[in-house]
């Protein structure tokens, strides 16, 4: 394999960064904080916690409102609020979805969210085997969605299911070119949007139930004052639902992956559920999912001593600052006695998760179902693999066998409010 | 603004700054969720202490004229 300048010609998606995430990270790191890529006509990519952290702060300078990655060129029919909006609007949209996605209101899920999870345990325990993204990770989070928070029918679950998995997680299949995996990507969000815009528009005419989709349709004042239009809150919807699939499905198959491979972890968070919390925000750390997000340049400056012209993209490779050394020791090893003051796996700034409790709330559960339900986990046969799509970091295989369990009773209940 | 999405609770903000910041009953922020809220030009500096030193970054302050 050729040496690569990472100086001229990082890019994000190359084929092999997945694969040696490890080793690539590293280097970038001690060697040169900031690249120039020449992928998708040229972008920045910012590597170290103290870079990140300072440009993603900092809104004034660098918005969000040309998009999050590189040639998204501001079709205003598709957009993802409050991600690509800036303060003082973007602020409000935020305190709707807090009032729903904060800490305590949360909490109050976690009946429907255990549920879920035996109800998808019980989907494959019998077998002793698993391909656990297909039959978990990447279930988990869309039911948390639709059932959970949305309260959309258990039944059209498998429907908007498959749609959300082609528009945000699926693989691109054998034999399938780029141009027909695009136009399936494109298919599946359009879908997603026809079913969210329906809800929407059902849920206007009904009494309202004081839930996030309330909230949602109560809406916002733009800055001048004026209500924010229809599309606007659709594009609140769809956000919050690409921002919570695909990445909390690498975070569990993460989980599910160090359980596997780290059997003495393993036994001390069984025999210790005070471990739990500072573990899963090791993982958190070390399955980061977001691998970077973008910020545009509003004036000429300078980032970790670098000039920036107005209008270039930054991309803020969150997942890569998770393994700073100067922040980390033995950034690359799991260490879930390990403290971490502060979880750059969010994000940082305006724009930081606002769906982080929901993510930590399913890896605590899941982490507790599994350690008591599932015996003798290992890696099987197969391909555990990894992709990269610019933004995310994508699980797309795990395949895994362990001791027959016993399926158990569970009760899905279609929570109201 | 306090965003209720990101406070964890961890009272860092109201022992920097407790003329702005202060607890709710269960250690929250207490005007996390409240949307934009004015401060005393007086007490920004304080404000921008606690916005820095937040664990999660639920702070933010801007100046509006």
């Amino acid at each position: 394999m050729k040496s690569v300048d990472y100086e001229t010609e990082f890019d994000l998606d190359a084929p092999d960064f997945p694969d040696r995430f490890d080793e690539i990270s590293e280097e970038v790191l001690t060697k040169c904080p900031i690249v120039q890529s020449p992928a998708l006509g040229g972008y920045k990519v910012v590597f170290r916690d103290e870079d990140i952290r300072t440009v993603a702060k900092d809104w004034q300078t660098f918005s969000n409102r040309f998009g999050y990655e590189p040639n998204r060129n501001g079709d205003d029919n598709a957009r993802l609020f409050p991600l690509e909006i800036d303060p003082p609007y973007q602020a409000r949209w935020r305190s709707v979805l807090g009032r729903h996605l904060g800490t305590r209101m949360v909490a109050t899920k976690e009946p429907s969210i255990r549920a879920h999870v035996n109800d998808l345990l019980n989907g494959f325990i019998a077998d002793g085997q698993c391909e656990f993204v297909e039959q978990y990770a990447s279930q988990l989070p869309g039911r948390m969605f639709f059932s959970t928070f949305l309260h959309v029918p258990l039944e059209d679950l498998p429907y908007v299911q498959k749609a959300t998995d082609d528009a945000v997680s699926v693989p691109i299949a054998e034999g399938e070119s780029d141009e027909e995996y695009a136009a399936r990507r494109q298919a599946g969000w359009n879908t997603v949007a026809e079913y969210l815009e329906e809800y929407l528009r059902k849920r206007e005419k009904e009494p309202p139930r004081g839930d996030i989709v309330d909230s949602i349709l109560e809406g916002v004042e733009l800055d001048n004052g004026e209500q924010a239009p229809w599309k606007h809150k659709l594009f609140v919807m769809l956000d919050v639902l690409a921002g919570g699939m695909t990445t909390t499905t690498f975070v569990l198959a993460g989980l599910a992956h160090f359980l596997a491979t780290h059997p003495e972890d393993r036994a001390r968070l069984a025999a210790d559920p005070s471990l739990h919390a500072n573990a899963i925000e090791e993982l958190l750390r070390y399955y980061a999912s977001i691998l970077a997000l973008g910020r545009t340049a509003m004036e000429d400056t300078e980032v970790a001593g670098c000039p920036v012209k107005k209008g270039e993209m930054l991309m803020l490779a969150y997942s890569v600052g998770c393994r700073d050394p100067e922040i980390y020791e033995n950034p690359n090893q799991i260490d879930i006695d390990r403290e971490i003051s502060s979880n750059l796996a969010f994000g940082w700034g305006s724009h930081r998760c606002p769906g982080n409790s929901i993510a930590r709330l399913q890896m605590r559960i899941t982490l507790e179902e599994m350690l008591r339900r599932i015996d003798d986990l290992e890696l099987a046969e197969g391909v555990s693999a990894i992709s990269h799509s610019t933004v995310t970091r994508n699980w797309d295989t795990l395949p895994l066998k362990f001791k027959p369990g016993n399926v158990e009773s569970v009760e899905l209940v279609e929570e109201k409010g | 603004m306090v965003d209720e999405a990101l406070c964890q609770a961890h009272g860092k903000c109201y022992a920097i700054a407790s003329k702005v910041f202060g607890p709710d009953a269960d250690g929250y922020e207490e005007h996390s969720g409240k949307g934009w809220v004015e401060i005393p030009p007086d007490r920004l500096e304080e404000a921008r202490a606690a916005e820095d030193a937040c664990p999660e970054t639920a702070i933010r302050v801007i100046e509006d004229d």
